[in-house]
């Protein structure tokens, strides 16, 4: 087991990789009385083409699939995992993004019986037809659920706009449709392939004392044959690097109180890895602040001018095959919304070498929040991801930070922002046209 | 640490090492009414975006970005029949920021923020007013797109016709909200500022003597102290329904029912294990029954509020399934009465409520509440004699407060796509 000391963080990690290539870390938090667990593979919702273990021909499974996965792995041949955890006091969930599932755990008590508990459903799959055609109308209530939310169409349709072509313009949990199709076998499939071991990690936080609970996860996984990890192969669709895919304005209507606009703009440039990649997130996240952040002159003038309002904010995602950035807001203005910010963007240059002073207190806020981050168990454990910046981690984020200069976060924005790489969507109710 | 500032304004410091910010609250208390809770909304909305030393938003980010990217915010809550206007704060530890004692600047900064509003000739600033008055409104408006939201303002406006004042959304009023006068608005803020009760409540890796003598430089004036009333007792009346059709896929169903059961009073823990069993954990007999074993709904859940007695009921279903998914709670509901409880079921429930309990020792914000609330009602419970009686509670316990539950307000929002 390694152990690994963040003194910036006050922070100590503990690491070892299983011999059934398993990647575990725990992280003892002093004082804290809960624990917090979770699991997660490298498979999410655009992983729907792919080789199954053991075969070597490309499969492609219906939209949603990983999703349903995740909500089908509680249920056992005669027994909910939810309940075991709860008749050891915890509370358990999972969720689903583009490139990741996590099935996690929280508990004050019987961490043992809990770990045990999380491994074991994870690693044991049961799925019958009956048990499967149970969870099509629970999902598709979920489904339809997020069809009526305009926030979520916002921003997910922007995503589709901005990768029309691809997987990533898929819904998470996939269409009506598409989950109806769903068998046992392709979920069976599925989970040989991505729930290997070799492509999965184990993240413990709060309450955990480290030699202990490391021998508990080295016996749970010695008990179990995975067979030999084979490397994953998904299919990769052919990207349009010109963005020419690029849907560049759409326009959707459903009842909303207010028209909603959302301004997408997806990443061209080919990513650096590491330690460049992290530098390259934050140079973007500090950038985007100095632009248009509650700090920014911009973002004042266009308050006090009623264009955009306390709703504006802005997301930045940088995953596995993908980033991109979503800006959006309810005004009573689309067309002036869409035009300043736009503006906004195509000078970002000139403005954010202007922004010295104003650059100097961002990356101080950044730091603040990065350590803030480390009192929140979730925080720690949901966002670490240790293949998307391998060798490092979140856990050198301060350090990044620290060493970005002015220079570094105009040259990530000015490789990043391009005027043909942007999607807009308004919003607007039936009567507005 | 307690400790008397001066009549009416208590400060508590809980010193831990535990977390990596130092959280802070200050809470100023009322009696809750409709008018006093759209006024303390837009104070809020105002406050929290300017004040005399630093006018806009940008001025204000600006400064929490110099101290490290500390939070503030304002907001309204209310626990039964008290209102309160809290401004919150959190700031990293001292060790992280190169010495710099933070903590005595973000006290100069709260006292700068709430005693130094942007106002003049006994108004907030005319621009900045406006423009909040609007931005709120607006926001009010956009909230009803969210429609788990819209469906359980609407069945609040069902349960408690005869009290508004409990029905009104955290967010306001938007009618009242829009009739407000700067000139009312600003007055009121002195009445609160020297009237209201106030409770100052630190969480953090801090030295109680250094936050008193932050907090006596703020000079705050004595005010006429006692416990005001907190818990209200709805009297039952013939239940009520309500439906409405909106074009959307899903419906909702809401359901309000008189719980005669209060905050710590004898039968409390008996009440938050029966909410567990029937809807409040999801192990619980809503969540198994109507979503699990029927798939009729991606949630279904019930939440207990012993301040005022209300257990409340939500489900997003399909609109066929209104009259199924309706069987199936009153059913869960009289199996409990009739004592028809699993005991492996019920032991999951109570370890669940354990798990939650003890998980909030580790926000700060939960430690934050407790202070308070503990305050507000006049007694402490610790961690101990909370386990105990929590675990003390029996199925025939639960059953007999299963026999209490009255339904009293039905509200359904039916989805209708071809409208």
């Amino acid at each position: 087991m390694k152990q690994i000391d963040y003194p910036q963080l006050g922070e100590t990690l503990y690491q070892e990789t299983l011999p059934n290539g398993l990647r575990v870390y725990l992280l003892p938090k002093a004082g804290y009385h809960r624990t917090y667990a979770v699991m997660t593979t490298e498979y999410g919702s655009i992983d729907n083409e792919f080789v199954p273990y053991g075969q070597s021909e490309m499969v492609s499974l219906p939209a949603g699939i990983a999703h349903f996965l995740e909500h089908k792995m509680f249920e056992k041949a005669d027994h909910d995992a939810f309940d075991t955890f709860a008749h050891f006091g915890a509370s358990s969930n999972a969720f689903t993004s583009f490139t990741h599932t996590s099935y996690l755990f929280s508990t004050t008590r019987n961490l043992k019986e809990n770990l045990d508990t999380l491994l074991d459903f994870v690693q044991d799959p049961y799925f019958t037809d009956k048990t499967v055609n149970k969870e099509k109308g629970i999902i598709g209530q979920e489904i339809q659920m997020y069809e009526d939310d305009p926030n979520s169409r916002a921003y997910f349709g922007t995503i589709a706009n901005l990768y029309p072509d691809q997987p990533l313009a898929n819904d998470i949990a996939g269409t009506i449709d598409s989950i109806d199709k769903i068998t046992p076998e392709d979920l069976y499939l599925a989970h040989k392939t991505f729930y290997h071991p070799s492509n999965m990690s184990l993240f413990v936080v709060g309450k955990v004392s480290p030699e202990e609970t490391m021998q508990w996860v080295r016996d749970n996984q010695g008990q179990k044959d995975f067979g030999d990890p084979q490397p994953i192969q998904r299919q990769q669709l052919p990207e349009k690097h010109d963005g020419s895919d690029i849907v560049h304005q759409k326009t959707l209507t459903m009842p909303v109180e207010r028209p909603k606009v959302t301004i997408g703009i997806r990443g061209l440039d080919n990513l650096p890895t590491g330690r460049d990649l992290l530098k390259y997130e934050d140079a973007l996240s500090i950038g985007m602040e100095l632009l248009i952040g509650e700090t920014a002159p911009d973002f004042l003038r266009l308050y006090d001018q009623g264009v955009i309002d306390d709703s504006f904010g802005y997301n930045i995602e940088v995953q596995r095959g993908a980033h991109f950035i979503v800006l959006a807001g309810e005004t009573e203005d689309p067309a002036a919304f869409e035009n300043e910010l736009l503006a906004i963007l195509a000078q970002a240059k000139p403005k954010l070498q202007g922004a010295q002073e104003t650059f100097d207190l961002a990356k101080r806020e950044e730091i603040g929040s990065t350590i803030t981050a480390f009192n929140s168990l979730e925080a720690i454990a949901n966002q670490f991801d240790d293949q998307l910046y391998a060798p490092i981690n979140l856990f050198d984020e301060a350090d990044i930070i620290e060493s970005l200069t002015l220079a570094d976060v105009i040259e990530a924005l000015d490789q990043f922002l391009k005027p043909e790489a942007i999607s807009v969507q308004r919003i607007v109710a039936p009567d507005a046209g | 640490m307690q400790v008397h500032v001066t009549d009416g304004v208590t400060l508590n410091v809980i010193a831990t090492p535990q977390f990596k910010t130092t959280s802070i609250s200050i809470d100023f208390l009322a009696p809750v009414s409709t008018l006093g809770l759209s006024q303390r909304i837009l104070l809020a909305q105002l406050l929290e975006t300017s004040s005399a030393d630093y006018p806009t938003q940008t001025a204000l980010a600006k400064k929490l970005a110099t101290l490290y990217g500390a939070s503030y915010g304002v907001n309204v809550y209310r626990y039964g029949l008290i209102n309160g206007l809290r401004f919150s704060s959190s700031i990293i530890n001292d060790q992280f920021a190169n010495g710099e004692n933070l903590t005595q600047e973000i006290f100069a900064f709260l006292k700068q923020v709430i005693f130094r509003p942007l106002a003049s000739d006994g108004r907030f600033d005319t621009t900045t007013f406006d423009r909040q008055q609007v931005n709120l409104i607006a926001y009010l408006k956009s909230l009803n797109d969210d429609k788990q939201y819209y469906a359980e303002r609407e069945l609040f406006d069902l349960y408690f016709k005869e009290k508004p004042e409990l029905a009104t959304s955290l967010y306001g009023d938007e009618p009242t909200i829009e009739a407000v006068q700067n000139t009312a608005l600003y007055n009121y803020y002195q009445q609160l500022l020297t009237h209201d009760d106030i409770k100052i409540t630190v969480v953090g890796d801090v030295d109680a003597d250094d936050i008193a003598r932050y907090v006596a430089d703020w000079q705050l004036p004595s005010r006429t102290s006692g416990r005001q009333p907190i818990v209200y007792q709805r009297p039952v009346t013939t239940a009520v329904s309500e439906s409405e059709t909106q074009p959307l896929q899903q419906s909702k169903l809401n359901l309000a029912y008189q719980l005669p059961v209060y905050y710590r009073d004898t039968h409390f823990y008996e009440a938050l294990v029966f909410n567990g069993l029937f809807g409040g954990t999801p192990i619980s007999l809503l969540f198994k029954n109507v979503r699990e074993k029927n798939s009729l709904a991606y949630y279904a859940s019930s939440c207990f509020d012993g301040f005022t007695g209300t257990l409340s009921v939500q489900a997003g279903i399909d609109q066929r399934n209104q009259q199924a998914v309706l069987d199936i709670i009153t059913e869960q509901l009289d199996d409990i009465a009739h004592g028809h409880i699993d005991s492996e079921v019920f032991n999951q429930v109570v370890a669940s409520l354990i798990n939650n309990h003890e998980s909030r020792q580790d926000s700060p914000r939960a430690v934050i509440n407790q202070s308070v609330l503990d305050q507000l009602v006049g007694s402490t419970v610790s961690a101990d004699d909370w386990l105990a009686h929590i675990q003390a509670v029996t199925p025939q316990q639960v059953a007999a407060i299963a026999e209490q539950v009255t339904l009293q307000a039905t509200y359904f929002l039916k989805g209708d796509e071809s409208r």
